[in-house]
Order: C-alpha cells, then sequence, then structure tokens
C-alpha cells in the first residue's frame, strides 16, 4: 500500500513537472525574454551597394535574419522568410538579410534561390554586431525583430518555424 | 525527518525535476544551446613517433559534417601527414544533399613522417545542433610533442 502511494506521488508529479516544463515553454515563445532597448547602431551594404542603417528603417519593423549558405536551418527558412516578407511588407514588414559568408557563394546561392528582401554580406564585423544584438553563440540562424521605435523586442536562435514567424510578426506588426 | 517523509518528498521531487527538463531539449533561446567549443571539443594525443590520435567529443544533439573535416600540417613544413576521417553516419541533409555525420565520439587517426620531436596541426571542422542551429567552421590548433 505504501509503496502504491509513492506511486502515485511520483506519477503526479511527473505529470506536473510536464505540464510546467510545457507552460513556461509556451510562456517563453521560444525568444530571449527581455526589457526591449534600443538597436545598436549598424551600416551593412547589400549586393546592389544599398546601406541599410537603423534610421532607414524607422516607422518599419525591421527583422534582420543572419545566416549563410553554410547553415542548413538557414536556408530552409528563407522561403518562409521571404513569404512572409510579401505578405506583410505593405504594413511596414522589411526584412534584411547579413550573411556571414563568403559573396561568391552567397551571389551562387541566391542566383539559384533569389528573396525578395535585401541581403548583406560580411565576416567578422556581422559577428561583432550579432555580438552587440546580445548574442555570444556565433551560430546560426539568429533573428532579431527591430519595432518600428526602434527598439529590439524579439531575439530568436534558431530556425524559425512558420506558426513563430507569424506569432512573432502578427505580434509586432 | 522520518525516512517515510523522506522517501514521499523523493517520490515527488526526483520526477518533477526530471519531467520538467524534459522540454529543455528543444532550441530557441540562447541559453538553450551550447557554444562551439563546448559543442564539438577536439584534443589531439601524440601516441608515438609518427602516429597522432584526434579525437572530437561531441555533446548530445550535436553532429558534425564529415565533409566539412579537415586536417592540415603546419609545422614542420617539410614533414608529411596522412589521414583519413572514417565514415560517418548516412544522413540525409535538407540542404546538402546525402551527406554523413559523426555523433558522439569521432577518432581521426594520423600518420606523419619527417616530423622532428615538435609537430604542429591545424584542425578544421563545422556542425549543427539537431535542434536547428549551425556553427562557423571551427579551427582549432595544437601542438604536440612526439614521443620516440
Amino acid at each position: 500500500m505504501k509503496a502504491l502511494t509513492y506511486a502515485v506521488i511520483a506519477l503526479a508529479a511527473l505529470g506536473l513537472g510536464f505540464v510546467l516544463g510545457g507552460l513556461e515553454r509556451d510562456h517563453e515563445h521560444s525568444v530571449e525574454a527581455s526589457e526591449p532597448v534600443p538597436a545598436p547602431a549598424f551600416s551593412l551594404v547589400d549586393l546592389n551597394g544599398e546601406a541599410h542603417t537603423p534610421e532607414r528603417y524607422r516607422g518599419q519593423l525591421l527583422l534582420i535574419n543572419f545566416w549563410a549558405t553554410w547553415c542548413t536551418p538557414c536556408v530552409l527558412e528563407m522561403p518562409r522568410l521571404d513569404a512572409a516578407y510579401q505578405q506583410y511588407a505593405d504594413q511596414g514588414l522589411a526584412i534584411l538579410g547579413p550573411a556571414l559568408d563568403d559573396s561568391s557563394a552567397v551571389s551562387t546561392y541566391l542566383s539559384e534561390n533569389p528573396v525578395s528582401y535585401p541581403v548583406t554580406v560580411g565576416d567578422q564585423a556581422l559577428f561583432d554586431l550579432m555580438d552587440a544584438f546580445g548574442d555570444s553563440l556565433g551560430a546560426l540562424p539568429f533573428s532579431v525583430l527591430i519595432d518600428r521605435d526602434g527598439l529590439v523586442v524579439e531575439r530568436h536562435w534558431g530556425e524559425l518555424t512558420d506558426e513563430q514567424l507569424e506569432n512573432l510578426i502578427k505580434t509586432h506588426i | 525527518m522520518t525516512p517515510r517523509f523522506l522517501s514521499a518528498l523523493l517520490a515527488l521531487i526526483v520526477p518533477l525535476v526530471a519531467s520538467a527538463g524534459f522540454f529543455d531539449q528543444r532550441g530557441g533561446q540562447q541559453n538553450e544551446f551550447l557554444s562551439a567549443e563546448d559543442a564539438f571539443q577536439v584534443e589531439a594525443l601524440a601516441m608515438d613517433a609518427t602516429t597522432i590520435q584526434a579525437r572530437w567529443s561531441i555533446a548530445p544533439g550535436h553532429y558534425l559534417y564529415r565533409h566539412r573535416l579537415d586536417i592540415e600540417l603546419l609545422n614542420p613544413a617539410d614533414a608529411t601527414m596522412q589521414w583519413l576521417a572514417p565514415a560517418g553516419q548516412a544522413y540525409e541533409d535538407e540542404h546538402f544533399g546525402q551527406v554523413e555525420i559523426y555523433h558522439d565520439t569521432l577518432d581521426v587517426p594520423i600518420v606523419v613522417s619527417g616530423a622532428g620531436p615538435e609537430i604542429t596541426l591545424k584542425f578544421r571542422y563545422q556542425g549543427c545542433a539537431e535542434a536547428g542551429l549551425c556553427y562557423p567552421p571551427q579551427t582549432r590548433t595544437v601542438t604536440l610533442e612526439l614521443n620516440p
């Protein structure tokens, strides 16, 4: 009887743990919970020679998606990002794709897999920018959402699913 | 505190902690991922005057690509080296196609000739976390004393 009591307690605790763990994760929504902070200064020049700064996107919702051609989850989420860009651009969504990669690799990749949003290329300077956005892993993909006031409101490490991307945009658009 | 009470307390706490931790296995936030240094630990050991054993310890939930593995002999420049990456696990990568990957432990024997008492090697490798994050190509330079 005593063993049965302990077994019931253990099973109840196991279930409670799963529920609490799941609740915690849902609450976190797969992004870093932190107070919005002003975006760090940057100037990124895209493949067409145009400069992109935070000031240029003031009044828009800007999603910066750091990626590379050597990163499978990055290239898997790019069509998703492109579709979101085309769907929400007229509502104020902008996307910028800094690639931590070789220019030739990026150009070759984009010629076969074009995206509508601007892409920039760099190396250490982009790692430094990721660091300025609060990243210490240097791993990809890494996405940052900057609101219309120029505040960093979300940071996400890893591939964004359709659902996560949609929630992210709908929450802040 | 009676043994009976302690047993009941343990029955409550242990499953609670264990099952809550289950959800930490999935990614999304920075603190849910390891650094590249922790995900892929590499070491090299001189076995004798001509043989070196390189070992990558790969953290659970992570993998290395075989086609992104490389070893370069930096010094002495006139020495020669031979190594061969062992067969990995076949894996259908959605971007790279059919590749081979390594989990857990990767051992690569390296045979050198013409080296003096010391040798310097550069290791290059790249891998990902299965939770959907990839690490940039890593390099690690190691200098070893070769055992006579």
